[in-house]
Order: C-alpha cells, then structure tokens, then sequence
C-alpha cells in the first residue's frame, strides 16, 4: 500500500479512511462540503489531523503528534489553477521542483524540455506564464508537478477551469502521464473518473461511505451522489423474493435472501411514460409519481418525479403538456433494472 | 473641486519655485564646491546609502514577520513599528541618546567594550536608520499580503524548502516593492535633521550631514544655504522619479 491514511480532524467533521496503491489512480469525489479539500491538506501536510496516521511508501508523515512539513513530503498538488511562477520562464517553471531537490542546472534543463516537447509545447519554452493560454499553463503545470517526480499527485479539479474545448486534449495528456503514477484525484465530472481512474472513493459528511474498482462503483451504486455521477436513478427497499417491496422487479445476478436490503438502479432513458390510459407491456411496472419539474437535457427532457428521473423525447413532452404538478404513471420494464445487495 | 485642486499642487509647488528664484546661479559652483559643503555632501550620501542597507537588512525581515506569520501580539507589533513614522524626529533622536548614549540603556555595556557610538559617523547611521525603516517595511509588508502565498505553497508542493521559496520565489515576486521601498528609505534618511541633531550632534565632517550644514549656513551665509537646498531638491525630484518608475513598471 502506497498511500495508508486514518485521520480525524473533528473540526471540519472530518473522520476518513483510505489506501491508495502504488500506480494506481484513486477518484475522490462527493458533494461540496463533504471534506475532499481537506484530505488532500492533510495528505500534502497544510492540515494537521487531530489523530490519526498518515505513511506514504511506509514513511509516517503525519499523526496528531507530527506533521512532516510540505516541502519534505514528495507530494505534489496540481489545482484548477496552474500558479506557474510569473516571473520565470515556461522551462524554468517546468524545472523548478528539480532544482529545488538538487538536480544539477544542465539535467534540469535537459529534463524541461523534454516534458516541454512531452506536453506539445517544446517551442514555447522561453514564454512567460502571462503569454500562455488557460490550456497552455495547465499544461505547463502538469508538467511542472510531474517533472518534480512526486511519490503522490494530488490532482484538485485539474480541468475545472479549463474551457471545454481545450479540456478532452488535456484529459488525454493526463491519462497518458498518470498511467503508472499514484494519484488522487478530485472531480466532479464522470468523465474524469471513468478515463482516468482505477478506483472511485465517495466521501459524504466528513466520511467515506462508498469505494471500489471504478466500473463496480458506477455499475452498483450505492449512495444517491454516486447514482447521479454513474446517470441512475437510484430506490432502496427490501427483496421479497421476486421484487423490491413489491412494485419494482428486476434483473437479480446473485442470490439473496428475501427480507435483504437492496438497491436497484435504473437508467432515466429506460424510464418511459405511459401516456393515458395506455396498458402497460408485459414485464413492464408501473410507479404512479408526481412531476417536480422538468428540465432539458441534451436532446430530451429530463423529468423528475419524486425520487425517479425520466428522460422523455420533447415530443412526448408537448403531446402530455406535462407541468410540475401533473400525476403521471411511469413504467419501467424488468430487464433494464439492475437489483444488488445494499451495503 | 478642480480650484482647489489647483491650489493644492500651487501649495506644493510654489516654495520649490521661490526658492530657485533665489539661487545665485553666477556663483552656484563656487557655493556647493566649498570645503564643508562637499564633506557634508559626501557624509549625506554614504550615511544615507548605510542607512538604507540597514533598512534593508533589518526591514525585510520584519515585513515577512508581519505578513507572513501570525502570533498573539502581532497588531501591536504593526503598530510599533510606525512609530517612528509619526514620531517628531527629536523625540526619537532623545530616545535614541537615552538608548545607547553614554548614560544610556545600553549605554554603559558599550562603554565597557569601548564601544562609543554618540557623536559619531555610527550615530547618524543608526538616528536615519531609526526613522526611515516603517518606509521600507510598510511598502514590502503590502506588496507580500498582495502577493499571497499561493506561489509559496506551490513551491513547497514541489519540494522547495522554506529558504528556497524565499530565495527564489517570495523576494523576485516583491522585488519592485523592495526597490522602491528601499529608494523611499534612502530619500527619508537624506533628509533627516531633527534626530541627527539631537543624538549624533552637528561635527563637520563626522555627523554634519547636508540638512544640518544647510540650517547652519543658513545663518552665516545664506546664499549658500539656498544653494544647497536646491540640490537636495534636485535629488528629492530625481529619487521621486525613480520610485514612480519601479512603483509603475
């Protein structure tokens, strides 16, 4: 285990557990407020927790006692903003962490370049951060905090400020450049999490309520805030042997006892509205539910009725008039819900 | 508004005007190149070329102190360091004496090492030095709490010890501050008169600097007095160039 944190910091509400293994990418995500920033503080050494052990490649860096101080750590952060140093050239900046860990002058700069030309920039090497563009510098910063050849990276919402014309290049630059690092990355875009890492870790309220291989965790969600990152929606209840207390039927890959927890998930695209008095098919269930509001969502219209959400064509929208307000009955057949063990 | 605008810049302008009025320009050389007048010169320049390197060495210290760390105490501290800033000059001269004069604080101690710094080249350095410091560490401090300290984090994260972010992230990012703050505490230990006088006395050549040898002339020959004082204008008017220069660039 690269990375082994156990830390309290009662007055953040903060209380978490995890591992990050060695080259693996570790997702950290959940809603604002659920403590991800101050996880990476502890682990980068700005945030002392109250107890607790950090140890990075078996190395204690901090406990409530000690606190190993940021530049001794080999952990490097790489935030929305690049912070490239202003008054030093691209190359320079690129070379900074290796000059700072004693790399002589002419390696450092032979190693600049080369994650210069790395990064697609090798002509821009003698800019200033202020002629560079957004992209540009985050560039220059993902190199700049690889080049320091941290044991950790750190990465805090890399591409959040990034237009989202320049971002799928530089998602892909990451992918390449993080395949055998250990990172940890916070983001609150799926699209992240599902290039980019091994493993998905849910923080909620100050503490970890859901981690896993990326693809089980989005294929088997457990938390509501892990249903909207995988697009499902998701109802708890109890398996009675045939359904999920008793309205809702689906696809069931293991054996479980009747009386267990389940959750059940199903995609708002395969939610479909049962227009008047139409019969629904058979192996179709029906929820009766109440509109809450309706939004557009690419080329449907997304409408939430209580718990669910329905992807409906605008077509299908117009002919219903539907209005927040409007009973309706939606159906949803059997074989595109998905039940599992509630953990 | 614009009247009394005018009248404003009129009010700072016009002493500077009358008093080149009145300079003998026949025999300007004669007047600045006089025996005394060019010790006083000499004295002036290197005593207030010390006295901003000790500002230097002693004020950015402590304008990372004030605006980089935080302790029980600090606003007072803040607040200390401005007092010589508003302090008449011959108070802070008096204390001065009372601090490392022959029947002061410490006085005694240096008197014991042979140390005796009262009317002395020394004495100059320290009473300018005394004054001009809250120059330099008010427009450091300012320019570091602008500056923040995300560079200083990112440097660290990237394995750059404290020494090193200093060296070569925290001070390059206020250099233009420094220089301008260092230039104003030049300007302000050239000009200095009342804690000169007061601790380190008038003594040609020793602790006479150009502001006392011009309130002395004053009296015995007042034509080189004015002529005196208009160098000094010149330099104010060159040192305020300078230091708009770096403030803008």
């Amino acid at each position: 285990m690269t990375l082994a944190l156990e830390a309290t910091v009662p007055e953040r509400g903060l209380d978490v557990a995890l591992d990050v293994a060695d080259g693996e990418t570790l997702a950290l995500v959940g809603p604002n407020g659920a403590g991800k920033s101050s996880v990476l503080s502890l682990i980068a050494g700005t945030l002392r927790p109250s107890a607790g052990r950090i140890t990075l490649e078996g190395r204690l860096l901090s406990t409530g006692a000690l606190l190993v101080p940021p530049h001794d750590r080999a952990v490097t952060t790489l935030a929305q903003d690049p912070v490239l140093f202003p008054h030093l050239s691209v190359a320079q900046n690129i070379a900074f962490g290796l000059r700072a860990q004693g790399t002589p002058r002419r390696r450092a700069r032979e190693e600049a370049s080369w994650w210069l030309s790395e990064i697609g920039l090798g002509d821009l090497a003698d800019r200033r951060p202020s002629q560079l563009s957004g992209g540009q510098a985050q560039r220059v910063a993902i190199a700049r905090a690889l080049a320091a050849s941290p044991r950790l990276l750190l990465l805090d919402e890399p591409m959040a400020a990034l237009d989202i014309d320049v971002a799928p290049a530089l998602r892909e630059l990451l992918r390449r450049v993080l395949a055998e690092r250990t990172t940890i990355l916070v983001t609150h875009d799926v699209l992240d999490v599902v290039t980019l890492a091994d493993r998905v870790a849910v923080l909620e309220g100050g503490r970890l309520v859901e981690s896993g291989p990326t693809a089980d965790v989005l294929a088997r969600p457990q938390q509501q805030f892990t249903a909207r990152l995988a697009g499902v929606n998701l109802l708890t209840g109890t398996w009675d042997g045939h359904t999920v207390d008793g309205t809702l039927a689906g696809m069931m890959h293991e054996s479980v006892a009747a009386g267990t927890r389940v959750r059940a998930a199903v995609r708002p695209a395969h939610v479909d509205l049962l227009e008047d008095d139409a019969h629904p098919s058979p192996g179709t269930m029906v929820l009766a539910r109440q509109v809450t509001d309706l939004e557009p969502r690419g080329d449907a219209v997304r409408v939430r009725a209580g718990e669910i959400a329905a992807d409906l064509t605008p077509q299908l929208v117009a002919r219903q008039r539907l209005r927040p307000g409007d009973e309706v009955r939606l159906g949803i057949r059997a074989a595109d819900v998905a039940i599992y063990p509630a953990r | 508004m614009l009247l009394p605008a005018l009248l404003g810049a009129l009010f700072v302008l016009l002493p500077l005007v009358a008093m080149a009025t009145r300079v003998q320009w026949g025999s300007f050389a004669e007047l600045i190149t006089s025996e005394s007048s060019l010790q006083a010169l000499r004295l002036s320049l290197q005593t207030s070329a010390t006295s901003a390197l000790a500002c230097v060495i002693l004020g950015v210290p402590l304008a990372l102190l004030l605006a980089r760390t935080s302790f029980p105490g600090l606003s007072l501290l803040r607040s200390l360091v401005l007092i010589p800033l508003v302090l008449p000059p011959v108070v802070g001269g008096i204390a001065l004496l009372y601090t490392v004069g022959r029947q002061g604080l410490l006085g005694q101690q240096l008197e014991l090492l042979g140390i005796q710094i009262t009317f002395s080249t020394t004495a100059v350095v320290i009473a300018q030095t005394f004054v001009a410091l809250p120059f330099l560490v008010i427009s450091l401090e300012g320019a570091l709490r602008t500056a923040g300290t995300r560079y200083e984090i990112a440097a660290a994260s990237l394995g750059a010890r404290p020494s090193r972010v200093l060296a070569t992230i925290t001070l390059p990012l206020v250099l233009p501050a420094l220089l301008s703050g260092t230039v104003l505490s030049f300007a302000r230990a050239l000009g200095e008169f009342g804690a000169t006088i007061t601790f380190a006395g008038s003594l040609q050549g020793t602790t006479r600097t150009l502001p006392l040898e011009i309130y002395l002339q004053r009296e015995s020959d007042p034509q080189a007095a004015v002529a005196l004082s208009f160098v000094l204008m010149i330099v104010a008017v060159l040192i305020i160039a300078v230091a708009r220069r770096r403030v803008t660039a």
